[in-house]
């Protein structure tokens, strides 16, 4: 372990694969588990799971009528903007949050006393947060009727841009469950850097405000996968260079994560 | 069919302390050059198996005999394919179902009904092998309408009776057990060691690691010592017992076994 190899040999690559693919078809007991995280949450609350909805809208409601004004904003066009942008963020922020833990939390004592495949709790942090995403999307239908956001040729391409972001959200899951097994800073690190990323990626704000400094918001990746969601449901089109970021990014992600996971999964149990 | 197959496997283990599990420590390492500190690894190795070869076919009821700390529980979690051995090949053919905590898995807020669902799975239980039992599991543990219940409520009875009945009920090929599993209170005992019986008949292959001869006697067909992490004998249980006693008699308790994960 003092320096090892980081290139997996051609065994560890397909048991990393293979993990996968049974983590996957677990999805019986992921599932069952996200449902129920989902319903401890709300567990004897008189309105239950529609508070995923109902405080999403409170967020979305307070945020975009406040920043509308700030920024002198017609509500009608600001609204439907900030509502898409601040469910979609709270989606990757909280899928990359609690991946950084999807080995070392709950799952830890798991991993060390079941032979479930590792990936199975990796698909668990996914499932859960999509739940929550697609639970909260209800109010982007309540917002995009009230303020009549056309439905354009355009918005079809939200079915390819959704699971693009998906894919572009779920690596860093992947990945940083796994070095945070190892190392236990990697959780602050990622949370601190979420917390600045949420204030430099065009959310509050769109990137035609920055002006003559647009090129910083065009060199942020997380605002391009935001994009490829967000423009087609309010009926543009993304911009081209949106498609290609979002897709190389994640290609180059899951690339580097597979890699990584094939050469260290086996030391994870060992690491809990 | 089941089948277990180790050739000479070896476990190392990486043991970091607290500050050692951090980034700043690779940092100052990188910042260092290494030259500060004074061993190269910044984490103490410990070998909690070496050169452990094993051949076991259906039938076969293993104990694993040896102190706190022998790598017997680290020898389960290799048979349960959670630990990948450092070296050597391991080859496990049929269903393994490690019994390491019957209530793993089970989540207090949801209800008995909902942890039978959870627990199953975790088990790897297909969800028609969980739903044909679910009755008689409900009948077995004696809880009535408590199962739609949370299991929060339930009195550590009621929850043993209810982990107890769902992990018996599966039939896997290859069973381990880290100590024997206790079926809870008194008056549930003698229905309980029937429904083991029962249980431990179906498996193909037994592994049970623990310090009371009486339930290896009772259990295995033949036995394993371990001693830091390696085999120091195999043969039958009564065997292995005299030897682990001599060993233990020689050694005394001030040379106790000081490496290796309990």
């Amino acid at each position: 372990m003092a320096a090892p190899a980081l290139v997996p040999g051609s065994r560890d690559l397909a048991r990393a694969f293979l993990d996968l693919r049974n983590g996957f078809l677990d999805w019986r007991l992921w599932g069952l588990l996200g449902w129920l995280d989902i319903k401890q949450r709300y567990r004897r609350s008189t309105l239950g799971p529609l508070w995923l909805i109902l405080s999403s809208a409170i967020h979305v409601t307070a945020i975009g009528v406040i920043w509308g004004t700030l920024f002198n904003l017609p509500l009608a066009e600001f609204m439907p903007y900030i509502c898409l942008g601040l469910l979609i963020w709270n989606f990757m922020l909280g899928i990359i949050n609690e991946g950084c833990t999807a080995f070392t939390g709950q799952a830890a004592g798991y991993i060390t006393q079941m032979t479930r495949p590792l990936s199975t709790y990796f698909y668990w942090v996914l499932w859960r947060n999509l739940i929550i995403f697609l639970h909260s999307f209800a109010i982007y239908v309540v917002v995009a009727i009230v303020f009549q956001i056309p439905i354009t040729r355009f918005t079809p391409l939200a079915l390819v841009g959704l699971p693009l972001m998906l894919a572009f959200s779920a690596w860093p899951v992947l990945l940083f469950g796994l070095i945070s097994a190892r190392y236990r800073d990697i959780p602050q690190i990622v949370g601190s850097l979420l917390t600045v990323a949420f204030f430099v990626t065009p959310i509050l704000w769109k990137k035609d405000m920055l002006a003559d400094r647009a090129y910083l918001a065009q060199f942020n990746p997380l605002s391009h996968a935001i994009d490829v969601v967000r423009d087609p449901l309010l009926g543009v089109a993304p911009a081209p260079e949106s498609w290609i970021i979002t897709a190389s990014i994640t290609l180059v992600g899951w690339v580097g994560t597979m890699v990584l996971f094939s050469r260290y999964r086996a030391r994870i149990p060992y690491w809990l | 069919m089941a089948e277990i197959n180790l050739k000479s496997i070896a476990v190392e283990f990486p043991i970091y302390d607290v500050t050692r599990q951090s980034l700043r420590h690779e940092i100052i390492r990188i910042g260092t050059g290494g030259v500060i500190r004074q061993s190269d690894r910044d984490f103490v190795v410990v070998r909690a198996l070496e050169d452990i070869s094993l051949h076991l076919t259906d039938g076969d009821r293993l104990a694993l005999i040896g102190h706190n700390g022998a790598g017997k529980t680290t020898l389960l979690r290799i048979l349960a394919g959670i630990f990948e051995p450092t070296r050597g090949e391991v080859t496990i053919e049929g269903r393994v179902a490690p019994l390491f905590d019957i209530t793993l898995g089970m989540d207090r807020e949801a209800t008995g009904f909902e942890n039978i669902r959870v627990r199953g799975l975790f088990l790897g239980m297909r969800p028609e092998q969980i739903e044909a039992h679910t009755e008689e599991i409900v009948e077995f543990s004696d809880l009535g309408d408590y199962i739609h219940v949370p299991i929060r409520t339930y009195s550590a009875g009621m929850l043993v009776r209810l982990a107890f009945a769902i992990s018996t009920a599966m039939s896997p090929d290859i069973l381990l057990l880290d100590e024997m599993i206790s079926a809870g209170d008194a008056n549930f005992i003698e229905r309980a060691q029937a429904r083991l019986s029962n249980f431990l008949n179906r498996t193909g292959i037994l592994v049970v690691a623990s310090h009371a001869p009486d339930v290896l006697r009772d259990l295995c067909n033949k036995a394993i010592l371990l001693e830091h992490g390696r085999v120091m004998g195999t043969g039958s249980v009564d065997e292995m017992w005299d030897l682990y006693r001599e060993i233990s008699a020689n050694s005394g308790a001030i040379k106790a076994p000081t490496s290796g994960a309990a």
